[in-house]
């Protein structure tokens, strides 16, 4: 009877012996709930989400690239197809992913910050933390930038009545953000911006991870874009004086299969930021060729015309120039606010600064302008020489930028299967729709084109 | 049940027995009935009364009674005995009587159960041929439903009344004698099984409770018997297929084919290709038309050789080169017996299947032992199973799949996979044929794909083992009580091997990617020549563990309960590991090093690309979890009343102990009467009926989920920056629930007329609770969709089983009918999705819409073909239109077409059995009906429609042909959003209602002329299967089924052979 007693017994005790850490095992070992330092960092670092925010669709629609019509009719998806021709209906249903790419970052900037928040006081005031809030608070305010840049009018004095973007500042992804008003939008991307810009570190190991001068030139970027020429001066000047890593292009090669060194993990000294732009077929495709007037402006003894141009069997111009957040364009933000406040000897110092690292050896002198207006206007030609087809180019922001000021607007054309196709300054269609997925799910105002 | 009482009078030393035969079921009497009495040898014959009169000596006697369609029977008799012996007999066909139900848990007499469930018998299951157990299934049992569309060769696709998880697993729970199986189902020896139960609603299946929400599907293998042996059964099954009809692929011919490329060409359309920097191949029609441009060929040559093309198809190719007709071969030997102290079964399987594709076939080796014993007076049984099975997967052909011209996707119909003479050719794949030419030149191997030679040089197999081993203890405690201890271990080890030989095209043209030419001629080789090796180590253990206390017992007369808990665990560990060697040579085994830090240069695309050496070596390690405590107890009153109720708590490590903390647990409930026993009920036609009603929850789980934001990490080894990186796999969702559904269900069990006339009818109602729901999400969240606790669902059904001796004498005709009905409803769905995403993603079951079935078809209202062009034409707003932009993004959802459901409402079979002495035969048609299906058509896309749907001959052409098709025009320009229209519009949606001749099943006994030879059974049988179709409701005479190539008809022969 005592066994039976026990065998009985043992029966019970075991429904109490199991004991809870068996069940908090991860199901899969590679799984893990952010809370760290270096799960934040590992998001951060997952730079085809962070790092891949800069558009594509962009360079079709500027005077930057020719198509010719069968290459043009052989495109695979509508989006390209239409904004070559600036078609009203852009996407025909399809994604766009210059809508998608800089949410999909901004969300993981959120969860960063969000888990950042949760983190105790102490944590709070380790450098690590202060790095990693400044990290996401970039990826997050860029992403703001570059989609305003697409899906909204250039930001001007009617600001406060244009409609912006959704903003969303919390990794709840049940919650919903109305579109607000562009001055909103910008008030954001500087917030974040200017935040980030007092907690990142000068350098970093990779290219991928932003730094403060990384976010001063893009500070300096966004300020241009707003016309405060004295803030974007000021930023790109304090970013030059603490580096100066322009590269001289007389010691490439060109005829190297590709003379710039490889950006990652952590080579070409010009790059400040890792930032790729959403792939296309048209980008590789051999019978898409560089503009000829675009060709055309630079001079034979430009290093630029042989080290970013080839020409393939078929005597088409292909671009290789390298992408991401450089020193360049920050000599040519300070090169034009000085011109911008008439101080026109500073800006063709530093024109020439840039210039003389990209023409042959001594073969140029400074140049010497008059008025502010000639300035201006060969600042906006090295502007699209040096910032040219990919995506660093800023073709897209300086036509929305400039056609703001009649001096300076551009008329686009194109001619497809014997149609011409225009582009007025100011048009409604330099504003991109909001995708299909978008307005349905969450009944935004549609841009109107 | 009966009175069977015994006066013991002592008499004189002999004495009169009278005694009566009778049907237990409708007490009328056994006319003709044999008596035998073992002690003296007699054997008498019962009267027209079914009675019998025997004069006997006093002492006890053991008689047995024999009649044709009843169950044999013993009793034993003391004599003298005073007054009539009555003695029932069973009818050997009776479906309710003295069967029992294996839950997985505990056997229950079918007369107890309250819940909805079916046995599937022996004899079926080997009614059919197949090396997959639970194809068996397929159209045997109501409410058991396949579905038909993009599901892979041996996997099960089966669903048990309908889907009641939206984007849950979906398959049902096996248990595997008496724990989940959570293995390949291949890896189950078909002739090892002695029977399967479905277990349908909440009351058979909560005992599972949370992963029973698709049904349970219960596989118990055979077991040794106490009673004599050794039995031995050999059989062996021979099955051949036809190859498949891959000439009635719905294809643009070649004649077709190079009109088009010939219209494209002149609309420059092959510019970009033939100057891409990436050297894209271009079809031979193509190549030829270049070369006449540049007069590098006579231009009448060029032509004759196109022309020539036009003659050619691909197909006739594949089918001779690539397809063979399958040959299966499956064997099995088992010997069984035992004595009162024991049993044992023991058994070896062996199957070979030489797959349709040449050189692909499947190996399998199973080795069963099991055994038990009983102890201590037979209070303590143990019982101890070994199962080893090893199967073997050699993939070498992979079909047409791997022809392609990579610009263009599909390889161009007039293709040719060998000349006149039998030579292997190569075709244009990757490169130009020019580009890879001038490439060998300088010194790159061989770069020219041939596809017949990749078949001959692949080495590509995996390789399954699985060792199970079962150990349980049984001890009664007492009269009724017994505990009960099972544990189970299974270790699985699988190897995929793919060795790549440098002979082969992807080793080569891996190689010739990397290598630079260096100025003097030499090549630098990166990727050092010799083969690639893949290889993937997966390795699980898995424990289980279950106590149980269980007590059965019969109280008084009329009093029975039955009550039975426990707890068990699961703890599965699963190691993977998958690594790449380079410049494998696999005669001494050994590899190169490879800089996988560098970035080296593409041989192709010098100047813009720069390439990486794929890094394959993967690591993983899961576990998965499972504490569950259960509990169920039933009561039988007067053997006719039932009642059962069950309870189940499931704990998982997979959403994190919070959220199972918050679970609740699964319940059932259930009453049965069994009203033929009741006092009153003297309805002689009626042999038995039973009225049962249950109702509870089972759940179901998705294991991709967690209620915490939950990030996959990644090395970085692979990527540019060497960082290790992580990826956000779900977001937040700190609501996750388990999924829950409850069932009720009624049902009826009848048998009539001598129980020539038997079936059960059973009608549920489901409601799917907490269902998680993928819902598209705006972008700016920052996710394209989310999986929540989302819809709710409503199904509703009706199972028919019914059973019919319609002829019964020297030929005997059966007729099985079942039929079944079943819809679900989505009754709650938070948000409201694109219309592109219900006419796309619906049929699939991908968008659920509330007041529509899950797997629902949408279309577009079509208005014809524009007279003036061609163009397809639809409605906005109740005008005819064209404008397809506006029609895709103002059309609201419910002014879309909605059809009706992708899965069929009604479905079934009716298996006649038509039986002549020792020969059968039975043929099974099966049906379903009321849905719909979309026939797929041609889409121009930006090529007019090359290598599409051969719907291309039927297009508008001419004003008038809108009145003779519906196909429409070239389109002038590019247009997604005309193709997305004609797509989806209604006129290619059809009723998918058809009737199916499956199969048919030839056997015949010889049983009674070989016993002299010391055998005791041979059967030997044919079966056809995938016969074909009787009937379709559809205009475009197509099989909805199977709208790409449909199943292969196949032709078995088998021998059973018992000893």
């Amino acid at each position: 009877m005592k066994l039976k007693f026990f065998i009985v017994l043992m029966f019970c005790t075991g429904l109490f012996s199991c004991k809870k850490e068996f069940l908090e095992e991860k199901p899969s070992k590679s799984l893990l709930v952010p809370t760290t330092f270096a799960d934040m960092q590992a998001l951060l670092d997952n730079y085809r989400i962070m790092n891949f925010q800069a558009p594509g669709l962009t360079m079709l629609a500027t005077d930057e690239v020719i198509l010719g019509d069968a290459t043009w009719s052989a495109l695979s998806t509508a989006p390209q197809r239409n904004s070559y021709v600036w078609a009203a209906d852009l996407a025909e249903g399809a994604t766009i992913f210059e809508w998608n790419n800089p949410y999909m970052a901004i969300f993981y900037a959120n969860v960063v910050l969000d888990g950042l928040d949760n983190m105790s006081d102490a944590d709070k005031d380790s450098p690590e933390w202060k790095k990693l809030r400044g990290a996401a608070l970039f990826f997050r305010g860029s992403g703001f930038f570059y989609l305003s840049q697409l899906f909204c009018e250039q930001y001007d004095d009617k600001a406060n009545a244009n409609l912006g973007i959704p903003l969303p500042l919390h990794p709840d992804v049940n919650r919903r953000y109305g579109r607000g008003t562009l001055q909103e939008t910008f008030d954001r991307i500087l917030m974040d911006l200017n935040e980030a810009y007092t907690l990142l570190p000068e350098k970093e190991v990779s290219k991928i991870r932003p730094t403060s001068l990384a976010t001063a030139a893009m500070l300096a970027r966004i300020n241009l874009t707003m016309g405060n020429y004295n803030e974007a001066g000021e930023l790109a000047n304090s970013c030059i004086s603490k580096y100066d890593g322009l590269i001289d292009y007389n010691v490439l090669n060109p005829s190297s299969f590709n003379p710039f060194e490889e950006t990652l993990p952590n080579g070409n000294a010009e790059v400040l930021l890792y930032m790729a732009s959403v792939s296309y077929a048209f980008q590789g495709a051999s019978t898409t060729t560089v503009d000829p007037n675009l060709y055309a402006l630079y001079e034979e003894i430009d290093t630029r015309k042989k080290i970013f141009f080839t020409t393939n069997t078929a005597g088409l111009i292909n671009s290789r120039n390298y992408g991401g957040i450089s020193l360049p364009e920050v000599y040519l933000i300070s090169a034009e606010c000085y011109a911008r406040n008439n101080a026109l000897s500073e800006s063709m110092v530093m024109l020439h600064r840039l210039r003389e690292k990209r023409y042959i050896k001594n073969s140029i002198a400074q140049q010497t302008v008059l008025s502010r207006d000639e300035a201006l206007r060969l600042i906006f030609i090295e502007r699209r020489k040096e910032l040219s087809c990919n995506s660093r180019s800023m073709r897209w922001y300086d036509l929305k930028r400039l056609n703001k000021e009649q001096l300076y607007e551009t008329t686009l054309k194109r001619y497809v299967n014997g149609q011409v196709h225009e582009l007025l300054p100011n048009d409604r269609r330099y504003v991109y729709p909001i995708p299909d997925q978008e307005i349905i799910r969450h009944q935004h105002v549609q841009n109107q084109r | 049940m009966l009175c069977l009482s015994i006066a013991v009078i002592k008499l004189n030393a002999q004495g009169a027995l009278t005694g009566q035969v009778f049907s237990k079921q409708t007490k009328d009497p056994l006319r003709g009935a044999t008596i035998k009495v073992h002690e003296t040898n007699q054997t008498l014959i019962a009267d027209s009364n079914g009675k019998f009169k025997l004069i006997l000596s006093n002492g006890d006697y053991r008689l047995s009674i024999i009649n044709i369609g009843y169950l044999k029977k013993d009793i034993l008799v003391n004599i003298p005995y005073e007054g009539l012996l009555l003695i029932p007999l069973l009818n050997d066909t009776t479906l309710l009587d003295e069967v029992t139900i294996s839950t997985g848990y505990q056997k229950i007499s079918k007369e107890r159960l309250t819940g909805s469930v079916v046995r599937v018998d022996n004899s079926l299951i080997e009614r059919r041929v197949s090396t997959n157990i639970l194809n068996r299934l397929e159209d045997v049992v109501p409410g058991v439903v396949f579905n038909r569309s993009g599901l892979s060769s041996r996997k099960s696709p089966m669903s048990i009344r309908g889907q009641s998880t939206l984007f849950g697993n979906t398959d049902p729970l096996i248990i595997l004698n008496n724990f989940p199986y959570d293995g390949d189902i291949n890896n189950i020896n078909p002739n090892d099984v002695e029977d399967i139960t479905i277990l349908k609603d909440a009351s058979a299946a909560s005992i599972w409770g949370a992963r029973a929400g698709n049904g349970v599907v219960v596989i118990t293998t055979k077991q040794g018997s106490n009673i004599g042996g050794p039995k031995v059964n050999f059989s062996s099954r021979v099955t051949i297929g036809e190859k498949p009809d891959l000439l009635s692929s719905q294809i643009m011919g070649s004649s077709d084919y190079i009109e088009t490329e010939k219209r494209l060409f002149a609309l420059n359309f092959y510019r970009s290709t033939e100057l891409s920097a990436a050297r894209a191949p271009l079809s031979p029609v193509v190549e030829l038309l270049i070369a006449k441009r540049d007069g590098l060929i006579d231009p009448r040559t060029a032509d004759e050789q196109i022309e020539g093309m036009k003659l050619l198809d691909v197909r006739e190719h594949y089918l001779k080169y690539l397809y063979r007709l399958p040959f299966n071969l499956q064997q099995s030997l088992n010997v069984m017996g035992g004595n009162q102290s024991g049993k044992y079964y023991l058994s070896a399987g062996w199957d070979k299947n030489l797959e349709t594709l040449r050189a692909n076939d499947f190996n399998r080796v199973t080795l069963t032992a099991n055994n038990s014993y009983l102890f201590l007076n037979k209070r303590l049984e143990l019982s101890a199973n070994v199962n080893f099975n090893q199967n073997n997967n050699v993939v070498q052909n992979l079909g047409s799949a791997n022809i392609t011209l990579s610009s263009l996707g599909a390889i161009y119909p007039y293709a040719q996979l060998v000349d006149d003479s039998g030579n292997s050719l190569p075709i244009a794949n990757n490169y130009r044929l020019s580009y890879v030419r001038s490439a060998e030149q300088k010194g790159l191997l061989d770069w020219a794909y041939k596809p017949l030679d990749e078949i001959r040089y692949a080495d590509n197999t995996t390789n399954y083992r699985e060792l199970r081993g079962d150990f349980g203890l049984s001890y009664k405690v007492i009269d009724g009580l017994r505990a009960k201890i099972l544990y189970q271990y299974i270790y699985g080890n699988s190897i995929g091997r793919n060795n790549r030989s440098q002979e082969t095209f992807f080793t080569r043209n891996l190689i010739n990617t990397y290598s630079i030419i260096n100025a003097n001629g030499s090549v630098t080789r990166p990727i050092p020549l010799g083969g690639i090796l893949d290889q993937t180590d997966i390795t699980s253990n898995s424990h289980q563990l279950r106590t149980q206390l269980s007590y059965d017992k019969q109280i008084g007369k009329s009093h029975y309960i039955s009550f039975l808990s426990g707890y068990e665990f699961k703890d599965g560990e699963t190691q993977s590991r998958s690594f790449r060697i380079y410049g494998y040579d696999d005669m001494h085994a050994t590899g190169q090093l490879v800089d996988y830090q560098k970035n080296h240069v593409s041989q192709v695309t010098p100047t813009t690309t720069t390439l990486r050496i794929p890094y394959m070596d993967i690591m993983g390690s899961l576990t998965d979890r499972f504490v569950s405590y259960f509990a169920n107890g039933a009561y039988t009153f007067d053997s006719q009343y039932n009642a059962y109720a069950s309870i189940r708590l499931d704990q998982s490590n997979i959403f994190g102990v919070n959220t199972n903390q918050k679970g609740i647990p699964l319940w059932s409930t259930g009453l049965a009467w069994n009203i033929d026993r009741a006092g009153f009920f003297k309805v002689r036609e009626i042999n038995a009926l039973k009225l049962r009603f249950s109702y509870g929850y089972n759940g179901n789980v998705d294991r991709s989920l967690s209620a915490y934001t939950t990030a996959q990490y990644y090395a970085g080894s692979t990527v540019s920056t060497g960082l290790p990186y992580a990826t956000i796999q779900n977001p937040p969702n700190p609501n996750l629930r388990w999924e829950r559904v409850s069932v009720m269900n009624t049902g009826i069990d009848f048998s009539l007329f001598n129980s020539r006339l038997s079936g059960s009818f059973d009608y549920y109602i489901k409601r799917g609770k907490d269902l998680l729901g993928a819902t598209p999400f705006p972008p700016s969240t920052g996710i394209t969709s989310f999986r929540g606790n989302y819809a709710h669902t409503k199904g509703k059904g009706v199972d028919i089983s019914l059973q019919s001796i319609n002829v019964k004498s020297i030929l005997n005709w059966q007729t099985n009918f079942i039929f079944s009905y079943s819809k679900d409803i989505v009754t709650s769905y938070e948000l409201i999705a694109a219309n592109a995403n219900y006419l796309e993603q619906g049929i699939n079951g991908g968008f659920p819409l509330v007041g529509k079935p899950l797997y629902a078809i949408y279309s577009y209202k079509w208005a014809g073909l524009d007279p003036l062009n061609g163009d397809p034409m639809g409605y906005l707003a109740d005008n005819i239109s064209k404008s397809y932009a506006q029609m895709q993004t103002l059309t609201p959802v419910d002014k879309l077409i909605f059809n009706g459901t992708s899965r069929p409402l009604y479905y079934g079979a009716v298996r006649n059995t038509v039986s002549f002495k020792n020969i059968s035969l039975s043929a099974n048609i099966s049906y379903r009906l009321g849905y719909y299906f979309r026939k797929s058509s041609i889409s121009y896309g930006g090529n007019q429609g090359l290598g599409g749907h051969s719907d291309y001959e039927l297009r508008w052409k001419n004003a008038g042909d809108e009145l003779k098709t519906f196909v429409p025009s070239i389109p002038a320009s590019n247009n997604a959003r005309r193709d997305i229209f004609y797509a989806y519009s209604e006129i290619l949606v059809d009723k998918g209602d058809h009737i199916r001749l499956q199969d048919v099943n030839l056997s015949y006994d010889l049983d009674s002329k070989l016993s002299k030879f010391g055998i005791k059974g041979v059967k030997l049988f044919v079966y056809i299967d995938n016969i074909g179709l009787i009937w379709k409701a559809n205009d475009f005479d197509i099989d909805p089924d199977f709208q790409g190539i449909p199943p292969v008809r196949t032709y078995s022969f088998g021998i059973n052979l018992n000893l």
